[in-house]
């Protein structure tokens, strides 16, 4: 497994900043989020109710919950992939019919096509919105380094290791730059060592090109670790209990997990979802 | 069809070799496990030959020895009959396979987008897979005029639905978070077919076309031996009412050694395109 160092390394020098650069995402840049009275719901039931929820440009929210709560329905409303029952999610001030242009997701199980190449996978994102071929493939192998997937351009995802799946999926997410990263419990379907890997780079590579950003996840080390607020869902039909800021540094890596504001914040996302648990 | 399509070749993770280095030992277990089921066949063969030979000693007149069924077939090479007669049968195989192929893929892959032709067509599918189409032949043939015609029907009719049934089956399986993956990137419909459906519904495909291949055949000698009597289906008839059993056995062999030639080609172009799967190396 490739250590943060050597990939940060393997990245061709001030290639980081370069892209930062050509496509304009300095710091703060992303997308603004609106959900407007957000109800979701599945047939007869009622999955969350009122959602709202304002994300700034270049915000991380995280959304931690009980399992069924609906984060990732919420998350999928963003993308545009079910319509809400009631209510209106806004990117950019614009009501949400079909994923927006600029908008990246990063599934739970990957979402690799099986009988595409890593480097084909990673080019698809290019491919359908018109890209040229030679263009397409030469934009993937600048990111598969980024990812630290170098030698494995031509492998198929089920050569691969989970953990190197989901870098190929983080790969092609980043390709089409977003301006909102969707992430749908990205680590969830990975070992803990992995998981804890593939955390700090997504870190180290959001700090390179910091766009605002959904995390759904199960982990509250994770939800804090990123979060610069996380949002608490809880209740039946679920709202939003609670919206904590995370008041760390916006420069985190590993050391701010021992941190005594870290331990604090963590203990109090843990019992907040804990009540939200035992009140269903 | 006792198995589920398209998960044949899907065997045991054992036979699928890591990308790494390939250790001998490796190596020399992959290549006993090719020569033990060749070796087994080859002695069953040599078994089913010496069992056809004593047959035919003790009973010549129902069961040609297999040295006078070769002999049956040279002959018939010689005075041209068997090569004509291959050629025409060969081309309403040809034709009527290849007809059954692009409407059973066509069909079965517009079943997977569009919910309403699903619903309202599909138990048809199965139900018309379920008619015994060699049964159904004679009254085709006289519906049709006996003609080529007729007859390319008769096979399209017996290869068709295995085609479209698998075909149906793969594009109805395409895993949902593949078509929302597309949809988060905003894929276009076309680009749905390329990236998506066709590439997970080819290999179910050509499993429904390898058993299709060898309804073809079927359909083919049945189309053949009606009224209009043609091609080897015709020869065949013609030896049996004869009591002709040498050129009887002979040409049955050459249809199976044909038949299993075309299943091989058809398991190596779904082989080819089943090439990302976990299981296939």
């Amino acid at each position: 497994m490739t250590t943060i160092k050597s990939v940060a390394r393997a990245v061709p020098a001030g290639s980081g900043n370069d892209t930062r650069a050509a496509d304009g995402t300095g710091a703060g840049s992303g997308a603004t989020v609106l959900l407007d009275g957000l109800t979701m719901r599945f047939g007869e039931r009622t999955v969350s109710k009122d959602i709202n929820l304002t994300i700034g440009a270049g915000e991380v929210l995280s959304i931690v919950g009980p399992s069924g709560c609906g984060k990732t329905t919420l998350l999928r409303a963003v993308a545009g992939l079910i319509p809400p029952a009631e209510g209106a999610v806004r990117i950019d001030g614009h009501a949400v019919d079909g994923t927006p242009d600029g908008v990246a997701m990063v599934f739970q199980h990957f979402g690799l096509f099986p009988w595409k190449t890593v480097e084909s996978n990673v080019a698809y994102a290019l491919r359908v919105r018109g890209t040229g071929k030679k263009e397409a493939l030469d934009r993937a192998r600048e990111l598969i380094t980024l990812v630290g997937l170098s030698g494995f351009e031509k492998s198929y995802p089920h050569q691969l290791s989970g953990g190197m799946q989901q870098r190929t999926g983080l790969a092609r997410a980043l390709a089409v730059r977003p301006r909102l990263l969707l992430m749908d419990e990205p680590f969830g379907a990975l070992d803990a060592q992995t998981r804890e890997v593939l955390q700090f780079e997504l870190l180290r590579i959001w700090q390179d090109h910091p766009v605002t950003m959904l995390f759904v996840t199960h982990s509250i080390d994770e939800a804090v670790l990123f979060g610069n607020r996380i949002a608490v869902l809880g209740g039946r039909p679920s709202g939003v209990t609670e919206l904590i800021d995370v008041t760390l540094p916006p420069d985190r890596d590993r050391s701010v997990l021992a941190t005594p504001e870290f331990l604090a914040i963590r203990e109090r996302v843990w019992s907040l979802v804990m009540n939200a648990e035992s009140g269903r | 069809m006792g198995t589920s399509p398209a998960t044949h070749d899907a065997t045991s993770p054992d036979t699928y070799s890591a990308p790494s280095p390939v250790n001998a030992r490796r190596r020399t277990a992959a290549l006993r496990r090719r020569l033990i089921p060749l070796a087994i066949s080859t002695l069953g063969l040599l078994a089913g030959l010496g069992l056809w030979q004593w047959a035919g000693q003790r009973d010549p007149v129902l069961f040609a020895t297999p040295g006078r069924s070769l002999s049956a077939l040279a002959t018939l090479t010689e005075d041209g009959t068997l090569p004509s007669a291959l050629l025409s049968s060969g081309r309403l195989l040809v034709v009527g396979l290849a007809l059954a192929i692009v409407a059973g893929v066509g069909f079965g892959l517009l079943l997977s987008r569009a919910r309403l032709l699903r619903g309202s067509t599909d138990w048809l599918l199965f139900a018309l897979q379920s008619v015994p189409i060699v049964a159904l032949a004679p009254l085709i043939l006289s519906a049709f005029g006996f003609g080529l015609p007729a007859k390319t029907l008769v096979v399209f009719l017996t290869a068709v639905f295995p085609i479209a049934v698998n075909t149906a089956e793969g594009a109805h399986r395409v895993p949902a978070t593949l078509l929302e993956v597309a949809r988060t990137f905003r894929s276009s419909e076309w680009r749905i077919w390329k990236d998506v459906l066709l590439p997970h519904t080819v290999p179910y495909a050509m499993t429904g076309v390898r058993q299709g291949i060898a309804m073809a055949f079927v359909g083919t000698l049945a189309a053949e031996f009606f009224l209009n009597a043609s091609g080897v289906g015709g020869l065949l008839l013609a030896a049996s009412t004869r009591f002709d059993s040498a050129t009887v056995l002979g040409l049955t062999l050459l249809v199976s050694v044909l038949a299993v030639a075309l299943m091989g080609c058809g398991r190596a172009v779904e082989g080819y395109f089943a090439r990302w799967r976990e299981a296939t190396s």
